[in-house]
């Protein structure tokens, strides 16, 4: 053994021991205790899923093109302020997308539903 | 069995997953793997007594839970929760109105002490965030090095020692050993 391999070897002893040492270990009763917690938690169905963001795109998508194809339908009836008013059009297309939460939240319960159902 | 230093994080993507799936074995792994470094980060981390850091520690592990389906696999899981742990850090500083301990992650300058192959200036180890980055880096290693390590150096286990606690003979638990200080060498020094 050469000395910079004793050096290495007392550094890094060093090291793990002011990293790992005395009062940085855990205590192994609670260190068991929150295993068991977690344990607990867990299939009491603490870890959720990941937010829909997939299906909240989509369901926003679907949710511009009913404005978009709305917007034609009014214009092909005729009612041209919908064409002209840019407020009008701004407090129409704001309706139509908060009209998208509940749907979006019933997704949500859905699926956290079936995520309780499988844990 | 080959072991590499930075394992693919889909890896970590999918023991995130069988967690979210209610596996608890996964959990069982995840929490092996990292209870004990985690908590030596949050110690050194946080002046405050031991009680406070023991709740933050348990807070961090129960959000990470909670929290697990925002893991996309980005980063590895450690770092993921170490970043939980940051926040919990900074709330309970926060709320007693401290002063968040503020860390340089990676001195450049502590990182070349660390590497190089001079004897350690014992003031570099008595440095929180040195201390902190140690926990940190065992965190980064494979588990069969980690423990190997922290038996070793930590616990002052003998190489014998080390070697029946890993179900391996002498000269392998020697061989692990000697890449496993490598390692931890080179993960110092990385970003994390």
């Amino acid at each position: 053994v050469d000395h910079s391999d004793e050096v290495l070897e007392s550094n890094t002893a060093r090291l793990i021991q002011s990293g790992m040492g005395g009062e940085a270990r855990l205590d192994s009763d609670l260190r068991e205790a929150l295993h068991r917690r977690l344990i607990s938690e867990l299939h009491a169905g603490l870890a959720l899923p990941a937010f829909p963001e997939k299906a909240l795109g989509l369901l926003t998508a679907l949710g511009l093109l009913a404005v978009l194809s709305t917007l034609v339908q009014f214009s092909q009836a005729g009612m041209r302020a919908f064409e002209n008013g840019f407020w009008p059009m701004l407090i129409l297309l704001l309706l139509l997308n908060l009209m998208l939460i509940p749907v979006a939240s019933i997704v949500i319960v859905l699926q956290r539903r079936s995520h309780d159902r499988k844990s | 069995m080959s072991i590499s230093l930075r394992e693919p994080f889909t890896e970590d993507r999918a023991l995130a997953q069988q967690v979210i799936d209610g596996n608890q074995s996964a959990l069982t792994m995840l929490y092996e793997r990292y209870a004990d470094s985690l908590f030596a980060f949050i110690y050194h981390r946080l002046d405050a007594p031991r009680a406070d850091v023991e709740e933050i520690w348990q807070e961090t592990w129960l959000a990470a839970l909670r929290s697990i389906g925002s893991y996309r696999g980005h980063s590895q899981l450690f770092t993921w929760l170490c970043s939980l742990a940051r926040h919990k850090i900074a709330d309970y500083c926060r709320k007693r109105g401290h002063q968040s301990q503020v860390f340089t992650d990676n001195s450049p300058e502590i990182v070349e002490v660390v590497q190089g192959n001079d004897p350690l200036p014992e003031e570099i180890l008595t440095r929180r965030d040195v201390r902190s980055r140690v926990a940190q880096t065992l965190m980064a290693l494979p588990d069969e090095y980690r423990l190997a390590l922290i038996a070793r150096y930590a616990d002052g286990y003998s190489v014998d020692q080390v070697a029946r606690l890993l179900d391996k003979s002498y000269k392998a638990a020697e061989s692990l050993l000697s890449r496993a200080k490598a390692a931890f060498r080179t993960a110092f020094g990385e970003e994390q």
